[in-house]
């Protein structure tokens, strides 16, 4: 690795250690200063600076550690209440035998340094003194005497005369010096046995002072070379005065007593000296072991934290990753502490949440799976024309497709989760239906498929419907599907189809011999009418006509059937339908039915496409419908109204013919377009089921029913074939064209 | 021997030497009770030779007092400093002396000997007020000769005295720094030479 990368990823350890170890060396040299002052005297400064440095960072960085604790521990962080206590735990084990150790210690200590001055040392030094004083004291009355002594025997001299007899007096005695001092301190006259090394000793104040008040002066000097002397003075004569010559005289102290006396001296200064740092040094010892203490307590209390972090770091991770589980986050990978119990227990916790993500993953699958499914199944339901409504066990709505509203009649997507039988019926079919299947669903009885019929305004409508149970989970009452088809178009086209058969056969059948009994009737009149007497004539006569007019009756119903049953021959052109319709309602109008037409034609209407004369068969028959149900009415109103509407399909043409007679009879409504059917006594009932017909190749729509302020109404919806035209008229087919023909 | 300080730290007072570092860390404890400071110096011109004579106010407590008696020696130091006045530039130093005193009771001949440590000189008092008496004046020190001297040009002399008590190690006094109770200095005396 290159030594920047390791300095870069290690540096502030690599400068804690420095600083820990500089420090730990500075408190060591501390301690050794306080021992050995001189040796560390020149680097006590930077010794006392690491140290105060170290123990100001140490305890920044602990108080700042702390005070990050206690914010932690007040907001609950997850983790901090168990790295708070074990901190406490821990300081507190660190605590407890430091500060026993710091109480001896200071104990020892105090007691220790107090013991270097126990009184007997103090005693013994003081009885040495007093000894010592008491050796010398002996020497210095002695000196003391013989300075007198020599005073005595120098008074009667003259100052002119001392001199000799000074020299000759300190001749006979030990001294070292012999001074005669005068008036105003003056030398009078000296000796000594070093004359050329030292002046003489001037008197001092004190030594003139006491010895002209009459006291003789001795004392115990020291010289400048260490030594002792001893210093006396006496007055020349009886009577001292202050002008009154004094002699002052030094004696030698002998070197032995000297040296003991110095030895003495430097004891007592050597304790002075040590009674002096006694204090201090306490203080010093007390400062520099409440240093160290002190250090090692925020050590100690440092490494308390240091150790509750690596504790609880993998118990907070734990915590962490565990409100993220919590929260749905299965990523969530934690840091491996160690290969410890706790490092097992984040193993474990990293392969739980891998296998959570796993087996989310694939729910989310599965569920991606089923709401695909789900939708397609929606998108199939919807488009389905095929009614399906899907109940709960409870009889709640779960499901029900667009077809199943429009066949019923009713929102049923708004009625997903209420109750089914308990939906609001204003839907005549929807109650008739829920009647049908109620009673069944109810029995439990859940596996049926029947043919419903229902009963509307605009006539018959059947259903074929199924029901079956679904498949319960847990047991119990299952749900139920209920799937319906509105088959009444299926039936109609059925029956169109029959009766299309019939009108075909009845054509083919019926018309051809009609024609040979028509003949053969007229030719039998002719042979036989002039031949026979008048009575038998009549009676010839009366019979063909009945064969003749029968027949052409027959025709005329064999035609009406041709007609029902004839292939679409289309001639679509464009045209103006308001024209046509005008033009139609003139006709009857010039042949004065008695009726009142009323026309109300939408003036926008658009050009359609259609067989012209198709849609005027129809509009025909639907008057001469009309017109034959008000026969003999005074108040006969018939009316045509067109508009434009749009459908699902696009713009529809719109033909409403409506009449003030008796309408539609309501058990007829439903078959009203069916071949004959009819309610009038020469109808052949084949009059609707034709325009029926002729509606539906033009690929519109026919609806019959009764207004409600009476009368009949009949609406037809037409595309107005500005789109697609081509493609909804129907086509005709092979079969139809072949068996017109025929 | 007894110190001021000493009670300072006694007992179970230790246990809170901690805080009493911090208390009275600005703290100055005083064995010289008083200003201590030059109370009147002036140069003498004898013989060619100007004289220094100097009055010290050495306010030395009871404690020290006893400290003294008891051996505790006492070291006076007097800073003198001559200077050339200049207009516009730090004073020229023209001539520096520093005398010693030593102050040390002698136990066996029961004196206060006081020596003068740049000549050797010693003297024995009887009494501490003695001592101290004569630790607190000079009286006709020679300190310069007058040929140093130019007569048109301005000078000033100044004196400080420091005072130092016992004999404590630089360690102790380091670690013990907010007790300053073993030297003082006074401030600069200072005064024009009249030429």
């Amino acid at each position: 690795m290159d030594a920047a990368v390791v300095i870069r990823k290690h540096g502030s350890t690599l400068l804690a250690g420095i600083g820990i170890a500089a420090w730990l060396v500075a408190l060591y040299l501390l301690a050794a200063a306080a021992q050995h002052p001189d040796t560390f005297e020149r680097w006590l400064p930077w010794i006392l600076f690491i140290n105060i440095t170290g123990l100001l960072t140490m305890f920044v960085l602990l108080a700042g550690k702390l005070l990050r604790l206690m914010r932690e521990y007040r907001r609950h962080v997850p983790g901090s209440r168990l790295k708070a206590r074990t901190v406490a735990i821990f300081s507190a084990l660190a605590l407890a035998p430091i500060l026993v150790v710091y109480y001896f210690a200071l104990q020892f200590l105090n007691r220790g340094i107090d013991s270097w001055f126990e009184l007997e040392v103090n005693q013994g030094l003081k009885d040495t003194r007093e000894l010592s004083r008491a050796a010398l004291d002996v020497r210095v009355r002695e000196f003391l005497q013989n300075t007198q002594a020599a005073a005595h025997n120098l008074s009667l001299l003259q100052d002119y005369e001392l001199i000799g007899a000074l020299d000759r007096e300190r001749r006979e005695s030990t001294a070292l010096e012999f001074t005669v001092i005068g008036a105003q301190s003056r030398i009078l006259a000296t000796s000594s046995d070093r004359p050329l090394d030292t002046m003489p000793a001037p008197a001092t104040d004190e030594m003139m002072l006491q010895v002209r008040r009459g006291r003789p002066y001795i004392s115990l000097d020291t010289d400048s070379v260490g030594g002792y002397v001893i210093r006396a003075a006496a007055p020349l004569g009886a009577n001292a005065s202050s002008g009154s010559r004094v002699l002052v005289a030094m004696y030698p102290v002998p070197q032995q007593l000297s040296q003991l006396a110095d030895t003495v001296q430097r004891s007592y200064t050597q304790y002075a000296h040590f009674v002096q740092l006694r204090q201090p040094l306490k203080s010093s010892f007390v400062l520099i072991l409440t240093f160290v203490v002190l250090m090692s307590l925020i050590a100690a209390v440092y490494g308390a934290l240091f150790a509750a972090q690596r504790l609880v770091k993998p118990v907070q991770d734990l915590i962490a990753g565990t409100r993220a589980v919590a929260k749905g986050d299965y990523d969530t990978k934690l840091p491996l502490p160690a290969r410890d119990e706790l490092g097992f227990l984040v193993t474990s916790f990293n392969d739980m949440t891998k296998r959570l993500a796993r087996a989310r993953e694939e729910t989310r699958r599965s569920q991606q799976t089923v709401e695909a499914e789900r939708a397609g199944l929606a998108v199939i339901l919807a488009r389905l024309s095929t009614g399906v409504i899907s109940l709960e066990p409870n009889r709640t709505v779960r499901t029900a497709n667009q077809a199943a509203s429009a066949i019923l009649g009713v929102d049923l997507e708004g009625a997903i989760g209420r109750p089914f039988f308990d939906s609001p019926g204003d839907s005549e079919l929807f109650t008739q239906f829920l009647g049908a299947v109620k009673s069944r669903i109810e029995a439990s009885d859940l596996d049926w498929r029947e043919q419903i019929e229902l009963q509307s305004e605009s006539g018959r409508r059947v259903l074929m419907c199924a029901c079956t149970a679904l498949p319960s989970d847990i047991g119990g009452e299952a749900g139920v599907v209920l799937v319906f088809d509105d088959i009444t178009t299926l039936l109609q086209a059925q029956r169109d189809a029959a009766w299309g058969e019939v009108a075909r056969r009845l054509a083919h059948e019926i018309k051809n011999p009609l024609t040979p009994i028509q003949l053969s009737a007229e030719r039998m009149r002719r042979k036989f009418l002039g031949s026979m007497n008048a009575q038998d004539a009549q009676i010839l006569e009366r019979a063909t006509h009945t064969i003749v007019a029968q027949v052409d009756a027959m025709k005329q119903m064999v035609n009406a059937f041709s007609e029902y049953a004839r292939a679409p021959d289309m001639h679509v052109a464009r045209f103006d339908l308001n024209q046509l319709i005008t033009e139609v309602v003139d006709l009857y109008r010039v042949q004065d039915s008695g009726a009142d037409l009323k026309l109300a034609l939408d003036a926008d209407l658009p050009e359609i496409s259609a067989d012209r004369m198709r849609i005027r068969q129809i509009l025909n028959n639907l008057v001469t419908n009309s017109l034959e149900a008000l026969e003999g009415r005074d108040d006969a109103r018939v009316g045509i109204e067109t508009h434009l509407a749009e459908d699902g399909g696009g713009r529809q043409v719109v033909i409403v013919v409506t009449d003030n007679g008796p309408g539609f009879q309501r058990d007829l409504l439903g078959t009203v377009f069916d071949p004959y059917v009819t309610s009038k006594p020469k109808g052949t009932g084949l009059g609707l089921a034709i325009v029926k017909k002729i509606v539906e190749e033009h690929g519109g729509r026919i609806e019959a029913d009764n207004q409600r302020a009476g009368g009949a109404r009949v609406r037809i919806s037409l595309p107005s074939g500005e789109s697609g035209r081509s493609t909804k008229l129907r086509e005709p087919r092979k079969g139809e064209q072949r068996r017109e023909r025929v | 021997m007894k110190f001021p300080a000493t009670s300072r730290f006694g007992g179970a007072r230790t246990w809170l030497l901690l805080g009493a570092v911090m208390l009275s860390f600005g703290a100055h404890a005083d064995g010289l009770e008083g200003r201590f400071e030059v109370r009147s110096a002036d140069l003498q011109l004898k013989d060619g030779v100007y004289q220094l004579n100097a009055r010290l106010d050495l306010p030395v407590g009871e404690a020290v007092r006893q400290g003294l008696a008891e051996g505790v020696p006492l070291t006076l130091e007097l800073n003198l400093a001559i200077e050339r006045v200049r207009q516009l530039l730090p004073n020229a130093g023209v001539a520096e002396l520093t005398q010693r005193y030593h102050l040390q009771y002698n136990t066996v001949s029961a004196h206060y000997v006081l020596r003068n440590e740049n000549s050797g000189e010693q003297e024995s008092l009887p009494t501490v007020d003695a001592a101290l008496e004569q630790l607190s004046q000079v009286r006709g020190l020679p300190v310069l000769d007058k040929a140093l001297l130019t007569a048109d040009r301005r000078y000033e002399a100044n004196v400080r005295a420091k005072v130092d008590y016992g004999s404590v190690p630089f360690t102790v006094r380091m670690l013990m720094f907010w007790v300053n109770e073993w030297h003082r200095e006074s401030e600069w005396y200072t005064w024009t030479l009249q030429l």
